[in-house]
């Protein structure tokens, strides 16, 4: 090798190319990234989404909920993975453009080092506890507080290990846990009183079209606006697009149809009650174990990376930490709060109110002020080059992003929340960005050089510069 | 160390067996209807999954020249038939489906075990002699 070529060489200091562009050699095919996605989808929430929406709707008005919820998921998700495709950086390291390196730490810990990395893991471990408890109940193993703990720290395996383990999981899990989950689903409307009870059965609580479609987008919508820490692995940037997209439209409608089915036939989500019903004791065990652990390897993942932008220690020792907190918490839930619904709804209508702004101004910076107005091609727009140089801090995205999840959250009533959101934050980044560089004025604070270590903080490389002396 | 061709004849022999077996799987299937839908329709989409799979499988892998394209491939469609094969393995043998189809269950179950664990084993081969990883 030249030494022209040694000197654009990445080294890739924090592990598993979190701040550097991934290289040719580590690509994976579309199947394989299909698998990745699916397997994050494939997780008792999704079900448990299915579920609530059980509760509000007649059969025909839940399919166009959950359709019309998913497309839109489908759509944003598919305009992420091509970004991630495109640039080969994670999530956080796009940010950096439209938020600033500090600003891209910052947003980045509200969509995922807080909500993913925190947030998410720790319901889905309090979720995994409940579920454990309720196939066993009277074994003190399996009380919600203590199956979190063994369940965290599970979890925490996959994650710590990388793409490589997450993706193992998702090949051994994710067509395993589709078959199983149609026999719960059959199952469980044979024992509910068949399709005729169903077609015919009335919601307990009725909410309007616009709540279950809110509900459906909110209960995927962080997944939908990191899709670029999976889709950067991908050989093809349409591909990464598509094998999210279609598993939102197929994978994730079926779930949340055959879960709400289940709800109208046996009046609650009891998806391992249904297997235990009909004899398949150990694959409700494994689907329960398997598809919180595919899902939730995934977020502790994706709340690490964000960390590494900031933090002088490994990817992996960032996952032990954030794993251990996130545990930490499911546990302390579980031993107060026992088996309650309430706090995961409470979260699922948070997120899919305020977390859309991020992902309208990172599709603004990425689609429409770089694509269109720029006219840069999709690989130059986020291509991270040793010398460039990017703000610290870009005020353009943290105005939209701040004025379009106030708005979306808090102000605007009518329409679905998270969509307002995306759409006000898209709006007003593409007004902003696009005038200022009329104007010739810059909104940044800051100046971050692009080195060979990627984006890696200063503490980072000068520890690893230590340890290449 | 197996040439390029002879894992090629294992991985497609394992495919088109899997491909065989899951036709037969289906026709059972398509018979179940008839006994009851509840039963058939988990029972289908396990074997039609794996009958596409396989299927495609078979045509693809033998169109590749390259080791490495080949071990991606193969992987790939194994683990899928491997996972169902898990599935087959625990759900066949149900109460669920032993009380309207015992013979028939008891034959997929059997199915699903060789699925399973010729799959692992092929996955360990094929990773082994084209240096694919075992989750390409």
């Amino acid at each position: 090798m030249g030494t022209e070529e040694r000197k654009h060489e990445w080294i890739d200091v924090m592990g598993d190319y979190s701040l550097v562009p991934v290289p040719d050699k580590a690509l994976r095919t579309t199947t394989a990234i299909f698998f990745v996605f699916t397997g994050v989808l494939a997780c008792i929430a999704a079900l448990w989404g299915g579920a609530v929406l059980g509760l509000q709707y007649t059969l025909s008005e839940m399919v166009w909920v959950a359709i019309t919820g998913c497309l839109i998921q489908g759509i944003i998700g598919f305009l992420t993975a091509y970004m991630g495709a495109s640039s080969r950086l994670s999530t956080y390291a796009n940010m950096a453009w439209s938020y600033g390196r500090y600003g891209a730490f910052l947003w980045g810990l509200a969509v995922a080092g807080l909500t993913c990395g925190i947030g998410w893991f720790a319901v889905e471990t309090w979720l995994f506890g409940v579920m454990m408890h309720d196939l066993m109940p009277g074994n003190p193993l399996m009380s919600v507080g203590v199956a979190s703990i063994w369940g965290g720290l599970l979890m925490m395996t996959t994650a710590a290990i990388g793409i490589k383990g997450i993706a193992f999981l998702s090949y051994l899990t994710v067509p395993f846990w589709i078959v199983l989950a149609t026999i719960s689903f059959s199952a469980g409307i044979m024992v509910g009183g068949g399709w005729e009870k169903i077609l015919l059965a009335q919601p307990v609580r009725p909410a309007p079209f616009g709540v279950g479609v809110a509900q459906v987008v909110g209960l995927y919508i962080a997944g939908a606006t990191i899709t670029a820490d999976i889709a950067r692995f991908a050989k093809s940037r349409v591909g990464a697009g598509l094998a999210w997209f279609v598993q939102v439209m197929v994978v994730e409608v079926f779930f949340l149809i055959g879960a709400g089915a289940l709800v109208l036939a046996m009046g609650g989500a009891r998806i391992t009650e249904a297997l235990l019903a009909v004899g398949v004791g150990l694959g409700a065990y494994l689907l329960a174990i398997l598809g919180q652990w595919t899902t939730n390897d995934n977020n502790l993942y994706s709340g690490a990376l964000n960390f590494t932008l900031i933090s002088p220690i490994s990817r992996r020792t960032l996952v032990i930490i954030l794993g251990l907190i996130g545990t930490a918490m499911a546990a302390y839930v579980g031993f107060v709060a026992g088996a309650s619904f309430d706090p995961f709804i409470a979260f699922l209508t948070f997120l899919g109110s305020f977390v859309p702004a991020v992902a309208g101004t990172l599709i603004a910076d990425f689609y429409i002020y770089r694509g269109l107005y720029k006219k840069l091609p999709a690989t130059e727009r986020y291509k991270l080059k040793i010398g460039d140089v990017l703000p610290e801090i870009n005020l353009t995205g943290w105005i939209s992003t701040a004025i379009g999840g106030a708005l979306g959250t808090w102000v605007i009533t009518i329409g679905i929340p998270s969509i307002n959101s995306l759409l006000i934050s898209l709006i007003i980044y593409s007004i902003l960005a696009i005038a200022l560089d009329k104007a010739g004025i810059r909104l940044t604070i800051g100046r971050c050089e692009v080195t060979r270590y990627g984006l890696a903080p200063k503490w980072a490389i000068r520890r690893a510069e230590k340890g290449l002396g | 160390m197996i040439s390029l061709e002879n894992l090629k004849k294992h991985v497609s022999i394992y495919l088109a067996f899997c491909a065989a077996t899951a036709l037969v799987g289906t026709i059972l299937g398509v018979i179940l209807i008839g006994k009851s839908p509840y039963i058939a329709s988990p029972w289908l989409l396990a074997t039609l999954l794996a009958l596409v799979t396989s299927a495609i499988g078979v045509f693809r892998v033998r169109g590749i020249k390259t080791p490495y394209r080949f071990g991606v491939v193969a992987i790939q469609h194994v683990w899928w038939l491997t996972s169902i094969g898990l599935a087959g393995v625990l759900f066949y043998p149900a109460d669920y489906f032993m009380k309207v189809a015992g013979s028939e269950s008891v034959a997929m179950a059997v199915i699903s075990a060789i699925w399973l664990f010729w799959g692992l084993y092929l996955i360990y081969t094929v990773h082994k002699e084209t240096k694919v990883p075992i989750a390409p």
